[in-house]
This record gives C-alpha cells, sequence and structure tokens, in this order.
C-alpha cells in the first residue's frame, strides 16, 4: 500500500537485511518515510544459522529507493554500543532527524533446548541481542527524540513476550523482558511526547522476496523437517493460514504514524488468532 | 479501442456487464428518482484521476443479488455519469438502455455528450486509433474481426497455443502455415466458418470474440462486457452512436501483460485495415502486422547505439600500440614466469618474420595446435602481426578433428608443439622449436603487410548442433569494437588480472586474451588441468590476485562450491557469464558472499558469429531473486531483432530466431558460401547485414533479449511446440535440483519423449516430478527423470550430451505397483480405463495417447468413486496411466 502517511519523517530499522524487516522498511518508504536500514550482514558464531548478507541489506535499500524513498544502509550490531551510537550519529548526518526507532533486530536460536541445558554463551547472545539490542538502540536514538519531543519507537517482541514456548526458555525470556522494557520505557518518555509500542508477530510465513528463515529456523530448532514446517505451524493457527511480514509491517507503520498518538505501552498482537485460544 | 484489465477477481462463470452513460448537459437538475438509484459525488473534474479510479471500481464492482444496479457519479465540475451494471442472462444492453432511460429521459437525440470522451478506466489503459471497417449491418464485419485476431495471434502469439473463441463457444481456425501462401480472401473465408471444439477446456490461452450489434447510444461512453475467467483476453466490438465499431480488448494481467495487449491493440488496428484495404489475392504471408512506425520503433528497441570510445586499426596493431606505451607492464604471467608488453611485442614481431620467412603471405591463414602457454599467446600475436589470420586447434581435441579443421581451413601451415606427436601431415606442421630457432635470427621489427581492419584476425571453428564444424572467420576491427562497447562500462583497465581460462578454439578466450591486452591489464595462463580443478583455480584467482572472471555457469558451479565454504576473500570485482543460459536464482549465496557492491556479476549472451558477446545484463540480487531470464540488451553497436519462420520481424513478446546486426558480425564462413547467404543476410530494416543466428529468443519490452535455447531445441512432441529451455528452467525452481538438464530422447516404441537429468541435493528424482507436475502441463513433462552426480561438460565448459547416461526409464514406484497388478487400488483403476476405452489397457498406457479428453477424465473419477477410490480429473491429467494413478489414490472410508 502506498501513500504520503510518513511523508518528511525519517525511520531507523534494525534488522533491515531480509524477512519481517525489510517488509517494516518498504511499507514504511512506500508511506514516503526516508529509512536508515541497519543490519549485522555478519555471521554470529553462536547462531546456528546465517545472518543476512551485505548483499540483501543492499537489495532492501534498492527496493525502498524504487518506492521513491531516500535509503542509507548501516551495518551495525546492535550488541555494540558502539555501533549503535555509530547509527544514531550517520542517520542525523544524513537526515538530521529520525522520528522513527523499529527495533526489528533479532534472532531465533540457539534455540530448542530445555532450559536447564542451555549454556551460558547460548544465553548471553540471545538476551544480548533480542532484549539489551533494543534498550541500546534507544539509549542511542531515544536522547535526539526527546530533545525534539516527538518520535515513536516500536519493538517487534513476538507471540513468545505473551505466552511460554516449549524449549525456547531464552527467547521467550528476552520477549518478555522486551515487552517490560516497551512498557518501562513509554512512561520514561510520555512527557516528552516520545511513544513506545511493541509489535508481537506470531508465526509469520517465510517469503521468496522477502527472503525470511525466521520460521525455517524456529522449525528445525524443534525438529520439523523444512518441508513441512509451515504445515505444522499452519495447523495452530485459527485463520488457517501464516501471518504475512507485510501484516507485522501493516501495524508499525500505524504506531509509526501519529493515527496512533494515543497509544503509548501498548502491545499490538499480530499473531492470526494464534494467543486468543 | 482500448484496452484494459479485468477486475473480476475470483467469480466463476461470466461475470455482470456494465454501461456508462455520460448525463447530456441539456439536462441539468435533478435526475428523477428512481427506485434503487444510488448517487455519490466525486471529488474533482470528470477527467481527473479520482473519477477515473471511481469509474473503474463502479465498472467492476460485481453485482450483488438484484438483477441490475444503478449508480449516479456526480463530479465536482457538474458532469454526470450513470453506471448500469446488470447480470447478462437477464438484462441484455438494449435492456441497459431501456433502464438507463428511467435516468437519461426516453429520448434526446440531439445530445451533445457524443463528441466526449471519458477516459476508459483503470491503470493499464491504451488508447489506439479507431479501427475503420465496412458497413455495420453486413454479416462481413463480426467475420472481419474474427479474420483479424486470427492473424494476429497466429503471426505473433503462437507461442501461447491460442484459441479463438466465439460468444456461442466455437472456435475460429487460426491460419496454418499453408493458409498464409494463400489468398488473403482465402482465410478471410476459412476465418468465417467457425468449428465446435473437440476439447471445450483444451489447453492455451482462450481469446472470446463478442460482437454486439446493437447501436449504441450517444451517451454511452464505455461499456464492461460480461467477463469470463476462462478467457484470458475477451475483445469486444461494438457499433458507436455513429455507427463506426469500437474495439474494447479486456485482458487478465496474470496471464496476458498490459505490455502484450498493448501490442494486440495495435495489431488488430493495423491488420484490420490491412485485411479490407489490400488486395484480396496476395498471399496471407504479405499482410505486415506492424505498420512503418511500429517497425521503427520495434528496430530501435533492440539497437544499442555505440560508446564514444574510438578504437580503429587491426587488433595487433593496438597491442603492439600498448607495448609502446607501456613496455614494462606486464602483460602475461604463466606460473613463475612473466612476460611484459615490450618483450611480447619484441617477441612478436621476430616471430612473424619468422613465419614470413617460412612462406606465410598476408591474408593466409595459420593453424595453431599448441598447449595452453605465455608463448602461445606471441605466436597468436605474430600470426596476426605477419599480416595472416591465426585459426586455432585445441591439442585436447580428437585426431579426426583437427584433421578436419585443417583440412577445411585449407591451412598451408600449423605450428605444433615440438614434444608431443603431431596430428598433422608433416608437409604442414611446424614445431614450435624450429619456428623458435628461426625467430632468434629475425629481426623485431614488424613487416609491413598493408593488412586493415577489415581483414581477418581469426577463424574459429564452432560445431553447432548439427552438421560438421564451420570456420567463422571474424575481421580485425571485430574485436577493438567488443572493447570499445564494454571498456568504460565495466571499467576495465591496466589495474585488472585476467585468467585465461577457455581453450584457444573457444572464441571467449579471444575476450580473455585480447579483451586483456587491448586494455592493458595482466592475462594469467591457466594451465588446462587447473581448469579441471576448482580447488586449483581457486588457489589460482587467490595468488594471482584475480580481477576479472570469465566463466560459464556450469565451471562456474564447482568454484562457487568452494566460495560457500566461506574461505579468504578473492579479489574478483567483474564476473562475466558466457557460452551458456545462467540460471540466476542461484546466485543469490554466492551475493551473500560477494556483495554486487564488490563484484559485478554480468551475464552475456554470445555468439561466435558475432564475435564473443551479443548482449550484457547486469545480475543484482533483484534479478536472482526474481528468477530473470533476461541476459540484457544488444551492447553498444550491436542490434537485436526477433524474427518468425519467414524472416519477418516480431514484436517485442513473441518469440522466434534471434537475428543480431552491427559491430560484431564474422565476415562469413570459411569456403561455405550457400551457409553464409543463408545465415547472413541483408537487413531489411538497416543499411548493413543480419546474421541468423539459429537461437530462440524474445525481445522483451525493454528492449533487453530472452534467450529460450537453440532453435533445434523446440521440439514437437504430440503436436505441442515445446521449449527445453522451458522445462529445464521449472526442474532448475525446485530447490534441490543443483542443476539440470533436459534432452529430447525415444521411448522403445519410437515415440519422441523428454528425458531430464538432475543432479539434486536432498531430493528425490520423484520428488521434483511431483513438483514440476503442479508447475508444468502435462505435454512438457519429462518422460523420465534420472539423477546423475554431475552433468558432463565438454572442453569449452558446455554440456555434452553424448555423455550423458541412458535414462532411467522404469521408475522404481511405478513398478512397485505392477506388482500387485491383478488386485488392489491398481485392479480398479485398470478395470475401469479398460472399461473405457478397450479391454487390453496396461498399467503404463498414457491416457492421452488412449484417446482420453475432460470428459473421459470426469469419467474415470466418477467410476472410481463408485468403487470407493477417490482421485482428481488433476490428478488424471497429471499422472496419466493406471499405475501412477493407483499410486496417487486413496480408498473413501
Amino acid at each position: 500500500m502506498t501513500g504520503d502517511r510518513l511523508a518528511g519523517r525519517v525511520a531507523v530499522v534494525t534488522g533491515a537485511g531480509r524477512g519481517v524487516g525489510r517488509a517494516i522498511a518498504l511499507a514504511l518508504a512506500a508511506q514516503q518515510a526516508a529509512v536508515v536500514l541497519v543490519d549485522i550482514a555478519a555471521e554470529i558464531p553462536e547462531v546456528p544459522y546465517p545472518m543476512a548478507s551485505v548483499s540483501q541489506l543492499e537489495h532492501t535499500a534498492r527496493l525502498c529507493r524504487e518506492l521513491g524513498a531516500a535509503a542509507l544502509t548501516v551495518r551495525a550490531d546492535v550488541r555494540s554500543d558502539a555501533d549503535t551510537g555509530r547509527v544514531a550519529a550517520e542517520a542525523l548526518a544524513r537526515f538530521g532527524r529520525v522520528d522513527v526507532l523499529v527495533n526489528n533486530a533479532g534472532i531465533a536460536a540457539p534455540s530448542g533446548r530445555i532450559v536447564h541445558e542451555v549454556t551460558d554463551g547460548e544465553w548471553a547472545v540471545m538476551l544480548d541481542t533480542n532484549l539489551t539490542g533494543a534498550w541500546r538502540m534507544i539509549k542511542a536514538i531515544g536522547p535526539h527524540m526527546v530533545g525534539r519531543r516527538a518520535g515513536s519507537i516500536v519493538n517487534i517482541a513476538s507471540t513468545g513476550g505473551l505466552v511460554g514456548y516449549r524449549n525456547f526458555a531464552g527467547y521467550v525470556a528476552a520477549k518478555h523482558g522486551l515487552i517490560g522494557l516497551t512498557r518501562g520505557a513509554a512512561l520514561d518518555y510520555a512527557p516528552y511526547g516520545v511513544r513506545v509500542n511493541a509489535v508481537c508477530p506470531g508465526s509469520v510465513r517465510d517469503s521468496e522476496p522477502g527472503e525470511g528463515r525466521m520460521l525455517a529456523e524456529i522449525g528445525r530448532s524443534i525438529g520439523l523437517d523444512p518441508a513441512e514446517h509451515e504445515e505444522a505451524f499452519v495447523t495452530q493457527q485459527p485463520t488457517n493460514r501464516l501471518v504475512e511480514a507485510e501484516d507485522v509491517a501493516g501495524a508499525v507503520v500505524w504506531l509509526a504514524t501519529d493515527e496512533s498518538r494515543s497509544a503509548t505501552g501498548s502491545v499490538v498482537t499480530v499473531d492470526g488468532g494464534y494467543g486468543v485460544r | 479501442m482500448s484496452s484494459e484489465s479485468l477486475g473480476n477477481g475470483g467469480v466463476r462463470g461470466p461475470s455482470h456487464h456494465a454501461a456508462v452513460y455520460r448525463l447530456p448537459d441539456t439536462l441539468r437538475g435533478a435526475v428523477p428518482t428512481t427506485a434503487g438509484l444510488w448517487t455519490e459525488t466525486v471529488a474533482g473534474p470528470a477527467d481527473g484521476g479520482c473519477a477515473t479510479r471511481r469509474l473503474a471500481d463502479e465498472l467492476c464492482a460485481p453485482l450483488g443479488a438484484a438483477p441490475s444496479r444503478l449508480v449516479l457519479l456526480e463530479y465536482g465540475d457538474g458532469a454526470r455519469d450513470l453506471v448500469v451494471s446488470a447480470d447478462p442472462a437477464r438484462i441484455d444492453r438494449p435492456a441497459m438502455d431501456r433502464l438507463a432511460d428511467a435516468v437519461l429521459g426516453a429520448a434526446h437525440p440531439d445530445a451533445t455528450a457524443a463528441g466526449r470522451r471519458v477516459p476508459p478506466p483503470g491503470d493499464s489503459t491504451v488508447d489506439v486509433l479507431p479501427v475503420p471497417l465496412p458497413d455495420l449491418r453486413t454479416g462481413a464485419w463480426e467475420d472481419l474481426l474474427a479474420a483479424t485476431l486470427g492473424v494476429v495471434l497466429a503471426r505473433t502469439f503462437v507461442s501461447r497455443a491460442p484459441v479463438l473463441e466465439l460468444a456461442d463457444g466455437r472456435t475460429v481456425p487460426l491460419p496454418a502455415e499453408q493458409d498464409e501462401d494463400r489468398p488473403v480472401a482465402a482465410y478471410r473465408a476459412l476465418a468465417a466458418t467457425p468449428v465446435t471444439p473437440e476439447l471445450p477446456d483444451g489447453p492455451g490461452t482462450r481469446v472470446l470474440l463478442l460482437v454486439d450489434r446493437h447501436p449504441a447510444r450517444a451517451e454511452l461512453t464505455h461499456y464492461r462486457p460480461p467477463l469470463d475467467r476462462r478467457h484470458a483476453v475477451t475483445v469486444h466490438a461494438a457499433p458507436d452512436a455513429a455507427g463506426r465499431p469500437v474495439l474494447t480488448c479486456w485482458h487478465r494481467p496474470g496471464e496476458f501483460s498490459g505490455s502484450s495487449a498493448r501490442t494486440l491493440a495495435s495489431q488488430l488496428a493495423q491488420v484490420a485495415a490491412e485485411l479490407t484495404t489490400s488486395a484480396q489475392e496476395r498471399p496471407l504471408s504479405e499482410v505486415d502486422v506492424h505498420g512503418a512506425a511500429e517497425r521503427r520503433r520495434i528496430v530501435e528497441l533492440g539497437r544499442t547505439p555505440r560508446t564514444a570510445v574510438q578504437r580503429t586499426g587491426a587488433l595487433h596493431e593496438q597491442v603492439l600500440a600498448r607495448a609502446k606505451a607501456t613496455p614494462d607492464a606486464i602483460a602475461v604471467v604463466d606460473g613463475d614466469s612473466t612476460l611484459s608488453y615490450g618483450q611480447l611485442a619484441e617477441r612478436a614481431g621476430r616471430m612473424a618474420n619468422a613465419l614470413r620467412a617460412l612462406g606465410v603471405a598476408p591474408r593466409d591463414r595459420v593453424g595453431v595446435c599448441l598447449e595452453r602457454t605465455s608463448e602461445l599467446i606471441v605466436v597468436l600475436l605474430a600470426v596476426m602481426t605477419a599480416g595472416a589470420a591465426y585459426v586455432p586447434l585445441d591439442p585436447t581435441y580428437p585426431a579426426e578433428r583437427l584433421a578436419y579443421t585443417a583440412q577445411d581451413a585449407a591451412l598451408g601451415i600449423v605450428l605444433v608443439d615440438s614434444q608431443e606427436p603431431s596430428p598433422f601431415d608433416p608437409g604442414v606442421a611446424v614445431p614450435l622449436a624450429r619456428l623458435s630457432e628461426l625467430a632468434e635470427l629475425q629481426d623485431a621489427t614488424p613487416p609491413a603487410t598493408g593488412v586493415g581492419a577489415a581483414d581477418p584476425a581469426y577463424v574459429i571453428y564452432t560445431s553447432g548442433s548439427t552438421g560438421r564444424p564451420k570456420g567463422v572467420v571474424i575481421p580485425h576491427s571485430n574485436v577493438p569494437s567488443l572493447l570499445a562497447a564494454t571498456e568504460d562500462d565495466f571499467g576495465l583497465g591496466p589495474s585488472d588480472v585476467w585468467p585465461w581460462f577457455h581453450s584457444a578454439a573457444f572464441d571467449v578466450s579471444v575476450w580473455e586474451i585480447w579483451g586483456c591486452l587491448l586494455t592493458g591489464g595482466r592475462v594469467v595462463v591457466v594451465p588446462y588441468w587447473t581448469c579441471r580443478s576448482p580447488e586449483d583455480f581457486r588457489a589460482l584467482l587467490l595468488r594471482e590476485r584475480v580481477t576479472v572472471l570469465t566463466q560459464t555457469p556450469s565451471a562456474f558451479a564447482g568454484l562457487f562450491e568452494l566460495e560457500r565454504a566461506g574461505r579468504t576473500p578473492l579479489a574478483l570485482r567483474l564476473v562475466v557469464f558466457a557460452g551458456e543460459p545462467l540460471d540466476t536464482r542461484s546466485l543469490t549465496d554466492w551475493f551473500d558472499a560477494h556483495p554486487e557492491s564488490e563484484c559485478r556479476v554480468v551475464n552475456m549472451f554470445g555468439i561466435t558469429e558475432t564475435t564473443v558477446h551479443t548482449t550484457a545484463q547486469t545480475v543484482t540480487r533483484a534479478e536472482a531473486l526474481a528468477g530473470s531470464r533476461s541476459v540484457g540488451r544488444a551492447i553498444p553497436g550491436w542490434a537485436l531483432r526477433v524474427l518468425d519462420s519467414r524472416g519477418r520481424l516480431l514484436a517485442p513478446g513473441a518469440p522466434g530466431e534471434i537475428a543480431v546486426a552491427g559491430d560484431g558480425l564474422a565476415l562469413h564462413y570459411l569456403g561455405q558460401p550457400e551457409l553464409t547467404d543463408r545465415r547472413f543476410v541483408a537487413d531489411p530494416d538497416g543499411d548493413g547485414r543480419l546474421y541468423l543466428s539459429g537461437d530462440l529468443g524474445v525481445l522483451l519490452p525493454d528492449g533487453g533479449l530472452e534467450h529460450l535455447g537453440r532453435l533445434d531445441d523446440q521440439v514437437k512432441i504430440r503436436g505441442y511446440r515445446i521449449e527445453l529451455g522451458e522445462v529445464r528452467n521449472v526442474l532448475l525452481g525446485h530447490p534441490a535440483v543443483v542443476a539440470a538438464a533436459v534432452v529430447v530422447g525415444r521411448d522403445q516404441d519410437a515415440n519422441v519423449r523428454l528425458d531430464a537429468y538432475l543432479v539434486l541435493d536432498g531430493a528425490e528424482p520423484a520428488e521434483v516430478r511431483r513438483y514440476v507436475a503442479g508447475i508444468l502441463p502435462e505435454y512438457m513433462m519429462p518422460g523420465t527423470v534420472t539423477r546423475v552426480d554431475q552433468l558432463p561438460l565438454t572442453v569449452n565448459g558446455k554440456l555434452d550430451k553424448s555423455r550423458l547416461p541412458a535414462p532411467m526409464t522404469a521408475p522404481a514406484q511405478a513398478s512397485a505397483v505392477t506388482v500387485d497388478a491383478a488386485t488392489g487400488v491398481l485392479g480398479e483403476v485398470l478395470a475401469v480405463w479398460r472399461e473405457l476405452f478397450h479391454p487390453g489397457v496396461e498399467p503404463e498406457d498414457d491416457f492421452f495417447s488412449l484417446g482420453g479428453n475432460s470428459l473421459l477424465a470426469l469419467r474415470i473419477v466418477r467410476l472410481l468413486r463408485e468403487r470407493a477410490v477417490v482421485v482428481t480429473v488433476r490428478d488424471v491429467y497429471r499422472l496419466l496411466t493406471p499405475a501412477a494413478l493407483a499410486g496417487a489414490a486413496t480408498r473413501a472410508a
């Protein structure tokens, strides 16, 4: 869907190389926001599947530009203070302002083990990326938003932030924590006109053009055959279909615009009804 | 006439139809209040964007339970449109007029709206000139339109297997090959006799011609005919208020693109005019479907203008000039030894004089049959410096082939390796050692030859898929032209390092050697055995810091495998694919390791007869994800056309033979004047020559080319025309298929069938078979699917069909089913088939060969249901044999 709901605005999206992050970047660009696309675009040794590549990140940028938006790519690791600081600096140097921050970077694995068998290293990388990464980005960009007395921060959590999943303790803890961070930060920032909300996607389909692979990796962590994992997840869905990355992006666009000006500290669930059972 | 996208979403059967009436200005104020009239205000003027969108929405909005709906749209400028939507079964067009009368008033013949045109709705709208047609009240009008559509579909859209249908379900015969030689009048008569089709829902793109004879009233500005999902295109014809026919072409974008619809629309106008105004006795083949302006546009679309780079003089002169400018720069690296540009020029000069001493005269041909070493480059340059053309002979080729080439090229002298036994006549074979000895006594100053840019530089033999190898004679100017076309775009220069990977007898080596030396780069000799070992080759790329790599996709696959392991990064900045079709989808992993910003990937389609490369397409992640098959536009100075089997220009989108014009054309085939005349023809749309490539392709709307394989890869099986490349492409779409080849074979009864060979990673052939059955029509399904460890390659890195194993004819699962033939599900299936066809039906008999059709498929399904065996019609079409059908059947509970 194209429009001009974010014309003149600048949005930073982490984990923009592929999947949900790419869909969010495109949806923001389609509303004429300038986008700062952030991705680690490098491997993390503890993560058992490949991260997005430079080529994938650049492809997202190209797709955004084709929608008429300005796009800047920054390779950065949300686990590093230096990197998140650099994202803020480059975004402000290029566009002069940041109106929207979407904390989408996250990992699905290492997962798939009973809670006491998770190693220290696995626990640390999961929390550091999925929870602390969002806090670091807020730390880097929040002061600028507070200074401007305006801004919208959207944290991409998960249904794993609302309910538990067996053998995903680290992931579930991080996503629950992210919702806690959302609520805490929302109160801190409310007087300054900066809103903080969370979106909880359910099982998002890995689309070919989006190059997403989260669902396949979650499936692999619980031993599902790559050829059949989609079907296994669909059977859990009251709607009998998986969530599309674009559906998640639609919620993000709403939270990014002033249309949602009274929503802060809220949790928007986009899961095809999975969580209501 | 206009063309629009269908807006009839998922509705089955004919949809509603709808008409737009512009309210005359004379009808001011309130309209009569009619029950069921909906009124809506639309922002902006009647010709604004908002109005156009709203009108399109109204025309496409499905009808509710009522037989009709009337909506009055009131625009910001006071204009008003009445949209009447109705169920065509209950309310026909004249009845719509009567419904409209309730609002419009019964009669106002002097309505002023007649001259105004509401822009027809929809984004893909195209307006073309009105088609002048004869008297509408005679029967000839419908027949003329049928003939017009028939000609256009047969000429431009025949690859879609079009079926031209009339409202009553009968079909109009399209002109067959022999009809093209008959008079126009003969085909018009044929088109006037529609027939009842044997298979009402057979394969192919269905086009519906709807003719409405009711003259439209002046206020009717737009009409949307009832549309049916079965038809990719609906052409609607109706007379306007003045009695002139108005054609509207509605198409489903998924099945018939906007650009195809525009082509169809423009050709309908052109052909209708030709069919009525031209002499009816001239052959149908002379009818021009384009018109002069469209023809010019298509020719320009395929042409790329030259760059500003000027390269004049003979090939060797330009290398020697390079040597004069930078004598100390390294030209060639061969193992541990190097050769500077100065040394290269000096040695080539001495050797050229030695060749003259051996009797070589300007414009002679000199055979060169040497191992791949730096010495070979010196020799090739020496042959040209002596004024002769080099004829490369690969010492790894069979002796018989080498002898044939030497004889065909009438070589008076062949330079051979001093150590190896020579396959040539001792009279012509000159060992390299002898030439070198002779060269030491000679002066380094190049001899005067009088040879210029138009004289032959080399002769390369191409095997082609049929017949004997033929010598392609390329003049000096072509290679510098190739560099002028590419050097700026690719940024080729002295800092580049190129591996010389391909045999000198394969013209990609011309690009590797001379492309590098003309731009001042460094050629790294890749020994034969290193070419065969991806590990060793990668080590060489790393050691020599190679920047420009040219590969066939098959050869690249081996290197790519190593890249997945993620080792020390290569220095590559440009990868050129040549020599074979590239499956772009396989490149996403490559881009992950080598971002496009660091290493550019260019896919080039080329033909020896047009000097190595003809087109260039930069491939990025976007092309890879889209599975783009475009090989890009012609390189600057080159030009592309696509022609039909009679050599007539085809519109973009229509597949045919690729023809090439421009700077790259060979002089001729050596000693084959007739073949030369057949393949190099005078360009009817330009001032030069046109090379008919024998390759099948389609010009894309952006001027890019899609290469569809060799014309002889186009096969007919059971009357269907099949592109092997298309089948291969679908096979490659399965994630587990690493490489695929499709060839034409024959079964034990000598029936033609397709044999597929797959390199698989994590799937069984049967699974791939099921996958392609879901995509390909039955007639395109490979008859056999054979798993191989790797595809055999020729020395040039192309698929070697002769080394493919015999196909696996008996699929394992089928034979397993056959065991319990007498009983079980197969027994039930066989009983039904025997009842419907004949008592001798066997488990492996083919549904269509037995005379199956959609009706029989339905009966099979029904009769099996009665026996508590569940299959679908689709299963019957897809699986085709009783054995396979039984394998997929389930027992009803």
